[in-house]
Parts: structure tokens; C-alpha cells; sequence
């Protein structure tokens, strides 16, 4: 459940700009990294206060890089943008570096992990939390793009831009919106990992790991995301504990190969995206 | 025509900011890392003013991994490095010549280290320092010899040290050698008597040789190894792992486990309900994994002291050296110790090879070095003709969290294993 949460805020992060841009945005690992070092910057703080600077810090840095470099790559080839996305992941990183240097660096537990156990299992009372708020937050997302106005603007912009500029609705500040909100989520995924390790450059690497319950569940889908990053979590644990401990990523992408190869649109498909 | 001029002016913007990024990275007052192929002509211009230099520079290489996968490492170790060199440089170099440091940035990647190789020895560089990747500098480690370039890395393997082979040396605690230490300590701790310990460690072929070394001095106390459990090396989830090693009911757990995978790892078991030792590797054992982890029962094996431990003199010097040589940056890592340790040897050598060094006179005078003054850095740096890995001791330490510090909770442990004096 606690791996699930981390993957499904991941999930989340790849599908909400994929959805709204059509952009596989390969940063979303440095994206997390910056989350947890703005948390770590701003220690200083209340954590709350902590928690929604560096939150908006890592939205404003995801939402200009949509604007400053990816909206100008409109109506080019998709594979364009991603290329950029990669260029702009490593200036990022190194940015990053230059600003905080090389030491790695600790955040603070918003909760003691009192250890419990859960039918059989150990976990402790900050994971539990983790897997609350990962729930709240995928929850939160249905209902933001379901039943608010800026949520529908921002599905209409995605389904159709052409339509959704004609009604007025401002495509390229929706989809500026919709990075910002996808950096969000990748900082705050960086933030729940990194507090039960360390920041380090690794946590870029954990990006990458979104895009196999992304790609089960559905690029179109948030509630598919979801599930598919519990599935991935569930078939992470099995690899381990039947075949290795090392064999977790292997087994995990043998998954994701076998099941795109029987549903290639991921296991929940909306309709439109199908059309020919 | 507008979406053409924003396009540009995009781009140009674009361009501005890497530009300015490049320019702040060559300039950062952090002694942020060069690039690849820098020449680091280490004298200041008002340092250079004041140093009679009577011969042409000596050229020291450096491969460090500056950037990629092991940059959190490899940056710090620069700078340490960098920290000696400097500071003996504003001291008038060594018999009369400067020390050219000329950088390689090989960024954990094998390729990348083959060109660095061929780089240093095309630019004539007496010897090459750094090198964390084994899996770069273990398949590398014959073109030492070939070339007569000495590679001093902490990267090789146990098998080309001991015996020792021509022009390849290492800086850092062979495996079989840690866990021998770990086992030490370990007795120190149970007490006599037979023991069980169960292993964790991170999917690698160093930390294979590591358990197979475990198994055997394990097997030769008497003990018995109740389980050994493989992680990811970027660990998201072990409680798979923890739970297998609880239910085999060791007596302690030990670790090879990189920094970022152990509070993940000390957690998932006390979570599984252990409440024994839990010890790890030199891989895992910086200060902020220590504050992480923050559990009285963890203890971790240094073989290099904190640079920032304001009880041992050698390392509060070692930063006032690094503060005026603007090298500070990683200063709260164990590897800038790990680093600077490297450029004392480099240092010594130089001493020794005298004014017409070549790449073979240098290995000579590596060789010759016999026990360096580490000023308590480490429990045992030195080199000879039979024994070309720098270091034989470590201590272990535990998290205080009334000093905010992890502390040595042993003198320095010494091993014959995996050394041959």
C-alpha cells in the first residue's frame, strides 16, 4: 500500500500532463527532487507553511517550463517536446546542484512512525499517512476535474483545443495549469520518499517508475493510474519475495510488456481515445 | 510573424539561461566541479605570485564522477582532493614544481572512463586519482600497467589488489576486509559464544564478492548466516526483505546498503518487529543517513573520519584548508576525507619521485610511500612493494542525538584481511 501510494502519486503526475499535452515529460524525477530540496530549504518553517512553498515553488518551475519551453513546440510532433522535457530534466539537475550542492540532506517527519501491525505485516503510523494522503489527493483530482469549473476547462482544453479556444477558454493557461499541477504531485510524491530516506540525486531516478502504472492503468485515466500503481506495488512485492529481491524492476516491466500486449491502451480506456 | 518572433525570442531566453547557468557552474564560488577535460591549474594568480617554482608542473589526473549517478559521491571526493593539492601548491609545491590537476569527468560510466584514461596519459599525467565505479575501474584496471599511469581508485576489485598487481592501488576498505571489520565488531557487541546474522545488501557484483566473503569468515566463527536478502539500488519498498530476515530470528543484520536505501531498510525492520544490531557498510554511512535513521540500535563502518568532527584536529585543518581554497562544497560528506586522504598519497609519492618523475618512476614512489601521517583522518594509510590498498582500518559510529552527530563508539579497528602488509 505504502509503495502503491508513492507510484500512484507518480502515476498521477505523468498522466495529468500527458493528458492535458500529449507530452511524456521525462523530468518528472528531477521534478520530485526539487520538491524535497525546497522542503529541506525551508526547514526553518512551520511544516505546513514548508509544505505548500515548496509545493507551489515546484508548480511555478513545472507550469514555466510548459510555457517558456514546450508551448512553442505546439503542433509538432510530440517526440519534440518529450526530446526537450529531457534537455530541460538535466538542466534542472544540474541547477540544482550549482544551488544546493553535493551533500545529501534530511526532512523532517510531520508524524513519529510509531510501528504497527497490519494484518500481519509491519508498517508504522507516517506510511499509513501516506497511503491516507494519497487517497485524499486522487480523490481530490476525480472531483476537481468532474465538478469545478477550472477542472471542466481544463478536460474540455484537453479533449478538443480547437472547440475549447472557440468557448473561450485560454488552452495554453490550462495547460500551463496542468504541468504546474503535475509538478505538484511529483514534488509531493519526492516529499513522502524522500522523508523515510534521504534527498539525494536517486530520487530522480524514481521518476521514471510512474510511467509503468501510467501505462497499465491508462495514460487517459486518473482513477486507472491509481490502480495501476497499486498493481505495480502488488507485483513489486510478489517479484521479490518469489523470485528476488533484485528482480523487483524486471518483473514489474515483464508485467507492463505483457499487458500492453493485450491491451494496448492500458486497462481503462475512455472512449474517445480510441477513435480512429 | 508574432508566433516567429516569440519563437525566437523563446529561444533566445532558452539560450540566455543555459548560457548564464554554464557561466555561474565555471564561476560558483563553491568550487563547483569542472567540466570534462578541464585543466585545473591549481595556484591562484596571487598564490602563483608568491611561489618560486624552479621546474615544470607536475600533471596529476583525476577521474571523478562530477556528475550522473554517483555525482553525491564523486563531487565531494574532487574537492577533496582538490583541498590537498591546492593548500601544498600555495606552500610552494613539491620539490620545487606546482601540481597540474588536470580533471576527467567520467560520471560512473565505463565508456566514459576508458576516454578519461586515455586522456590523462595523452596529456602526460604522472599517475590517476579518484574513481568510485567499480564497474568502470575494475574492468580498467589493466591499462594501468599498460600505460604506467598508476590508477589509485577506490573502485577495484579485491582480486587486483590482493596479490598486488602492477600500477593499480586502492584507497578504500576491501570488502572481504569490512566485513571482517563488521564481524569484529560484532563479537565486541554479543558477546562470545555462536551467533546468527542475516544480510541485506543492494544487487551488485561487489556486494556478491562481499557476502561470499561474509559466508566464509561466518562459517570459520563457527556462526551461521540465517538469511540473505537482495534490494533494488534504488530501494522504494523492503518490507518484503525486513519480514524474510525477522522470521529468520537473527541476532543482528548486516548491510550493504547505499545511503539513500538504509533508513528505508533500519525502518522496515524495527517496523517487522527487530530489535537487534543492525550494521552497515562503508556504502552507507554518511552523517544525514545517521540523523535519518536516528535509532540507537544502527551503527555504520567508516573508514574515514567526518570531515566537519570537531574532535579530531587533522579534520577541522582539513577544512580551514578547503575554506581558503573555496572548496568547501561536499564538506559534510565522508568522502571529501576519502578525497583529501587520496591527495596526501598523490603528495608523498611526488615527494619521493623527485624532479624528473615519469609514470613508472611515480608507481616507484607510490610503492615506496610506507605509512603517510593521516593526522587521525583514518586508522592506517599507507602503501608498499606488497600492499597497494592504502587502508586497513575502520571505526564504527552511532547516531548521538544529543550532539546532533554521529560519534566513533570504537578506536580504529584494524584486519589482515583482504591486505597483504
Amino acid at each position: 500500500m505504502v509503495l502503491g501510494s508513492i507510484y500512484a502519486l507518480l502515476a498521477l503526475s505523468w498522466v495529468v500532463i500527458y493528458q492535458g499535452t500529449r507530452v511524456l515529460n521525462f523530468g518528472i524525477g528531477q521534478l520530485m527532487f526539487l520538491g524535497a530540496l525546497f522542503m529541506s530549504t525551508t526547514s526553518g518553517l512551520p511544516y505546513v507553511a514548508a509544505l505548500v512553498i515548496s509545493l507551489g515553488a515546484v508548480g511555478v518551475i513545472a507550469g514555466v517550463t510548459y510555457m517558456v519551453a514546450v508551448r512553442p513546440l505546439t503542433g509538432r510532433e510530440p517526440f519534440s517536446a518529450a526530446v526537450l522535457a529531457i534537455g530541460v530534466s538535466i538542466m534542472m539537475t544540474a541547477v540544482a546542484d550549482m544551488a544546493w550542492g553535493p551533500n545529501l540532506r534530511n526532512l523532517r517527519r510531520p508524524i513519529h512512525p510509531h510501528p504497527i501491525r497490519l494484518w500481519g505485516a509491519g508498517t508504522n503510523t507516517y506510511q499509513l499517512a501516506t497511503v491516507a494522503l494519497t487517497i485524499l489527493v486522487v480523490g481530490g483530482l476525480l472531483i476537481f476535474f468532474r465538478y469545478t469549473a477550472l477542472g471542466l476547462k481544463m478536460r474540455a482544453a484537453q479533449e478538443n483545443p480547437l472547440l475549447a479556444s472557440q468557448r473561450q477558454i485560454n488552452v495554453f493557461g490550462v495547460f500551463g495549469l496542468a504541468w504546474a499541477l503535475s509538478g505538484v504531485l511529483a514534488a509531493l510524491a519526492g516529499i513522502s520518499y524522500a522523508t523515510t530516506s534521504v534527498v539525494s540525486p536517486d530520487l530522480t531516478n524514481l521518476g521514471l517508475v510512474g510511467i509503468a502504472p501510467a501505462l497499465i492503468g491508462g495514460f487517459q485515466s486518473i482513477g486507472g493510474a491509481a490502480i495501476g500503481a497499486f498493481l505495480i506495488a502488488f507485483i513489486d512485492v510478489l517479484g521479490t519475495k518469489y523470485i528476488g529481491g533484485g528482480s523487483d524492476d524486471a518483473v514489474v516491466f515483464a508485467a507492463v510488456l505483457l499487458l500492453i500486449a493485450f491491451r494496448p491502451h492500458g486497462l481503462i480506456v475512455r472512449r474517445e481515445a480510441r477513435r480512429v | 510573424m508574432n508566433v516567429r518572433l516569440a519563437r525566437r525570442a523563446t529561444g533566445a531566453v532558452f539560450l540566455a539561461v543555459s548560457c548564464i547557468a554554464a557561466a555561474a557552474c565555471s564561476s560558483s564560488a563553491k568550487s563547483a566541479p569542472q567540466s570534462s577535460g578541464a585543466t585545473d591549474s591549481a595556484p591562484t594568480s596571487a598564490t602563483a605570485s608568491s611561489v618560486a617554482a624552479s621546474g615544470p608542473a607536475y600533471k596529476i589526473g583525476y577521474a571523478g564522477d562530477m556528475t550522473g549517478s554517483l555525482s553525491n559521491f564523486g563531487q565531494p571526493m574532487y574537492n577533496g582532493f582538490k583541498t590537498e593539492i591546492d593548500a601544498v601548491n600555495k606552500a610552494g609545491g613539491v620539490n620545487g614544481h606546482q601540481i597540474d590537476l588536470v580533471l576527467q569527468d567520467y560520471h560512473a560510466d565505463v565508456n566514459a572512463a576508458r576516454l578519461a584514461v586515455n586522456t590523462l596519459h595523452n596529456e602526460g599525467a604522472l599517475a590517476m586519482f579518484g574513481g568510485l565505479s567499480g564497474s568502470a575501474w575494475g574492468p580498467l584496471a589493466s591499462l594501468a600497467s599498460q600505460d604506467q599511469m598508476a590508477q589509485i581508485t577506490i573502485g577495484v576489485s579485491d582480486s587486483q589488489i590482493v596479490p598486488p598487481q602492477p600500477y593499480v592501488y586502492s584507497s578504500q576498505l576491501a570488502a572481504s576486509s569490512q566485513a571482517s571489520l563488521m564481524l569484529q565488531f560484532l563479537q565486541q557487541k554479543l558477546g562470545p559464544g555462536s551467533h546468527s546474522v542475516a544480510f541485506i545488501g543492494f544487487s551488485s557484483s561487489y556486494v556478491q564478492g562481499f557476502v561470499s566473503s561474509l559466508q566464509a569468515q561466518i562459517q570459520s566463527l563457527g556462526w551461521k548466516l540465517v538469511s540473505n536478502q537482495t534490494i533494488p539500488t534504488s530501494a522504494t519498498n523492503v518490507s518484503t526483505q525486513a519480514q524474510s530476515i525477522v522470521s529468520a530470528k537473527p541476532d543482528a543484520v548486516l548491510g550493504y546498503l547505499l545511503d539513500p536505501s538504509v533508513p528505508l531498510t533500519v525502518t522496515a525492520l524495527t517496523d517487522s518487529g527487530f530489535s537487534g544490531l543492525i550494521v552497515n557498510s562503508v556504502a552507507g554511512d554518511q552523517e544525514s543517513t545517521f540523523k535519518a535513521v536516528n535509532n540507537k540500535n544502527f551503527y555504520a563502518l567508516m573508514s574515514y573520519v567526518y570531515p566537519l568532527d570537531p574532535t579530531v584536529p587533522g579534520a577541522v585543518s582539513m577544512i580551514q584548508q578547503a575554506k581558503g581554497a573555496g572548496t568547501t562544497a561536499g564538506d559534510e560528506s565522508i568522502w571529501f576525507t576519502a578525497g583529501y586522504a587520496q591527495g596526501l598519497l598523490a603528495v608523498a609519492a611526488l615527494k619521493g619521485c623527485g624532479s624528473n618523475c615519469t609514470g613508472a618512476s611515480y608507481n616507484q614512489a607510490l610503492e615506496a610511500i610506507g605509512t603517510v601521517d593521516a593526522k587521525g583522518l583514518t586508522g592506517d594509510l599507507a602503501l608498499s612493494p606488497t600492499r597497494h590498498r592504502a587502508i586497513a582500518a575502520g571505526e564504527f559510529a552511532q547516531w548521538d542525538s544529543s550532539k546532533g552527530l554521529a560519534v566513533p563508539v570504537t578506536g580504529w579497528l584494524k584486519t589482515n584481511v583482504g591486505v597483504t602488509q
